[in-house]
């Protein structure tokens, strides 16, 4: 027996495995895909382990559950064939409605995006047991196009997202997790805010949510997507709504609790959506360099230290041909039809004008705004879909100051839109300038503190100042 | 060599049913920890050697199922799990079930406060009031309950083993 051998020095073979086990802690943690291939093959032989499992453990309970059903069947079925008939009438009038839906969809950007997504059904087949992770296995993986970050959806509000795929699992975080962080927004408003899973709070079926800005509009019952500067989380899930909304003892920010959409207690299928945020912006644009160029010359305007006009001057050697496409972007839209990447532009121009009020306040949204084109310019003129991302790009200081000559034409086929009121709101009263630094330095402070987070989820927040 | 193996298909069913059964059950608010109540099982009657390496394999299990960044967080943690209740196994005596119900708490609570120091305190969540109440207490009573059933299915499957080798090396 080979055990014999191991007998004999028990311990020497404990130490080797201690440091074998840390060894591995440590080069995973900086690279998790080491291992991947071994969890790969120990996923062929696991799965159908854990879904056999899964299935008898199902069937015995939809056994019992059947039971009891069976019980309540008769006066069950009364009152249906009662509701069918309430429903046969609703639905000739739902039918109605569904036409002028239609149109009116066409109209609402992000709900014709929400269609658009590709999505498969997964069965889940583990959870964590224990009370500490909020993690799960689904009987879908490579073999049926899943990779990781992509989505996971149930009930129609955000669940997850994949962390770990293997051929024929896959492995999904929920956004309940306690590491887990989206960056969200307001459906209504489109103001930023962190949707963070807590462990203390979900015990109540609550999220967490923070971040949201001293001026930003959102209230409770507000619905809360994810938003459009996220790096892994497709733009417009729904999330959940607002419970609660308070301002942080700082003053500075508001934090609250957000109950989820998605009913997290019976997930049992869920809906992996096909399409990756990485891949939306795919195609390397000019917009690319501007961004470069965008974020250099935000640094440089930290530096000049609130001197606005001395900034704008500093900002001058710094365009590239990118961000003078931009420019071009923005303008030329702005001559065409009320396409929102022209209110977008004109609508940053409205704040450039503005802004002239306060120094302190045009530095601060510089650089909000340079950062946001880092996130989202890559989008730019891609495709005409794109255009939404691009509005980031069309904001670059450089587009903004081309903006601002074209103000006059700009703001005829421009009407009030939910973007409109992003743009402006940090520049909208000068108090709000110093709050955006405090507030950027503990984001750059929580992530940092966390180690646990992966790093592309720090990206999640929304960036600094470099 | 066959105790070997039978225990390891044993762990991989009990790590299948741990995380694809309970937590499905919709009125139950905790589930047993079995990986954990296997190692310690397994300490507690073979000794520290085997211990360890049924350990090793049950937190490798853990791992892969946990695919937070940091692989050999579980095995480590497990390994010693199973080396440390081996070391009691001098204790060991077949009808005697309040020591293994005094290992499972002393286990369970081990196996919490690890997870939430490593990944939970060390993030600034410290009320460990509020995750003892609603996270380990629950985890620790519903896991006495399952130890002892599953200690005296380990007691009697054991033995069995033993009355099949004797039988063969006699005949």
């Amino acid at each position: 027996m080979g055990l014999t051998v191991k007998l004999s020095n028990s311990k020497l073979i404990l130490i080797i495995l201690s440091i074998l086990c840390v060894v591995m802690i440590g080069a995973t943690t900086v690279k998790d895909e080491l291992l991947s291939p071994v969890r790969t093959a120990f996923g062929y032989f696991l799965e159908p382990v854990q879904s056999g499992v899964n299935r008898v453990g199902r069937s015995l309970y939809n056994n019992i559950k059947d039971r009891e059903k069976l019980k309540t069947a008769l006066e069950d079925n009364r009152k249906l064939e009662a509701r069918i008939n309430e429903l046969l009438m609703e639905n000739t009038r739902l039918e109605e409605d569904r036409f002028e839906l239609d149109r009116l969809r066409a109209l609402y950007e992000l709900d014709r995006k929400y269609g658009q997504y590709r999505m498969v059904g997964a069965r889940v087949i583990a959870k964590d047991a224990g009370g500490w992770f909020q993690v799960f296995r689904i009987d879908k993986g490579s073999a049926d196009g899943i990779r990781a970050d992509m989505n996971v959806m149930a009930g129609g509000g955000l669940v997850g997202i994949v962390t770990d795929v293997g051929a024929n699992y896959a492995t999904v975080r929920s956004i309940i997790d306690d590491v887990s962080r989206v960056s969200g927004m307001g459906m209504q408003s489109g103001d930023t805010c962190i949707v963070s899973g807590d462990l203390k709070l979900y015990e109540q079926g609550e999220l967490k949510l923070s971040d949201i800005t001293d001026t930003a509009d959102i209230k409770e019952g507000d619905k809360i997507v994810t938003s459009t500067v996220s790096s892994k989380y497709l733009p417009g899930i729904l999330i959940g709504y607002v419970k609660e909304i308070r301002t942080d003892p700082a003053r500075l920010t508001r934090s609250g609790t957000l109950i989820p959409a998605a009913d997290f207690g019976t997930l049992q299928e869920v809906l992996v959506v096909l399409d990756l945020k990485s891949e939306m912006h795919e195609k390397p644009t000019g917009a690319e360099a501007g961004i470069s160029a965008g974020t250099v010359s935000g640094a440089d305007e930290a530096s000049a230290g609130g001197a606005g006009e001395e900034a704008g001057t500093g900002e001058d050697p710094g365009p590239a041909d990118a961000s003078e496409s931009g420019a071009e972007d923005a303008a030329g839209s702005a001559g065409g039809a009320g396409d929102s990447a022209a209110s977008a532009g004109s609508g940053a121009s409205e704040t450039a004008a503005a802004a002239e009020e306060t120094a302190a306040a045009r530095e601060d949204r510089r650089e909000d705004t340079s950062s946001e084109a880092r996130n989202e310019g890559r989008g730019a003129d891609t495709a005409p879909e794109a255009r939404e991302e691009g509005r980031g790009a069309d904001t670059s200081p450089e587009a903004r100051d081309e903006g601002r000559e074209t103000e006059e034409r700009v703001r005829e086929p421009e009407r009030p839109e939910p973007l409109e009121v992003r743009a402006d709101e940090p520049a909208g009263n000068g108090e709000a300038a110093p709050s955006e630094e405090p507030f950027a330095e503990i984001v750059r402070e929580d992530t940092q503190a966390a180690p646990e987070t992966e790093p592309a989820e720090m990206v999640e927040s929304p960036p600094a100042a470099p | 060599m066959r105790r070997l193996a039978a225990n390891i298909a044993f762990l991989i069913l009990a790590f299948a049913v741990q995380n694809c059964i309970f937590p499905f059950i919709p009125f139950l608010s905790a589930a047993p920890n079995l990986v954990l109540i296997m190692t310690f099982s397994y300490g507690f009657i073979y000794g520290p050697e085997e211990g360890s390496i049924y350990g090793f394999i049950a937190g490798l299990l853990m791992d892969l199922f946990y695919s937070s960044g940091a692989f050999g967080f579980f095995a480590l943690f497990f390994m010693w799990i199973g080396y440390m209740n081996g070391r009691l196994s001098r204790y060991y005596y077949e009808n005697f079930i309040t020591l293994p119900l005094l290992l499972c708490t002393v286990n369970e609570f081990l196996y919490n406060s690890y997870v939430w120091v490593t990944r939970f305190f060390i993030r600034g969540k410290t009320d460990i009031v509020f995750y003892f109440l609603n996270i380990i207490l629950p985890e620790i009573i519903i896991s006495l309950l399952f130890t002892l059933l599953i200690y005296r299915f380990f007691l009697w499957y054991n033995r069995k083993l033993e009355d099949l080798d004797r039988r063969k090396a006699v005949g």
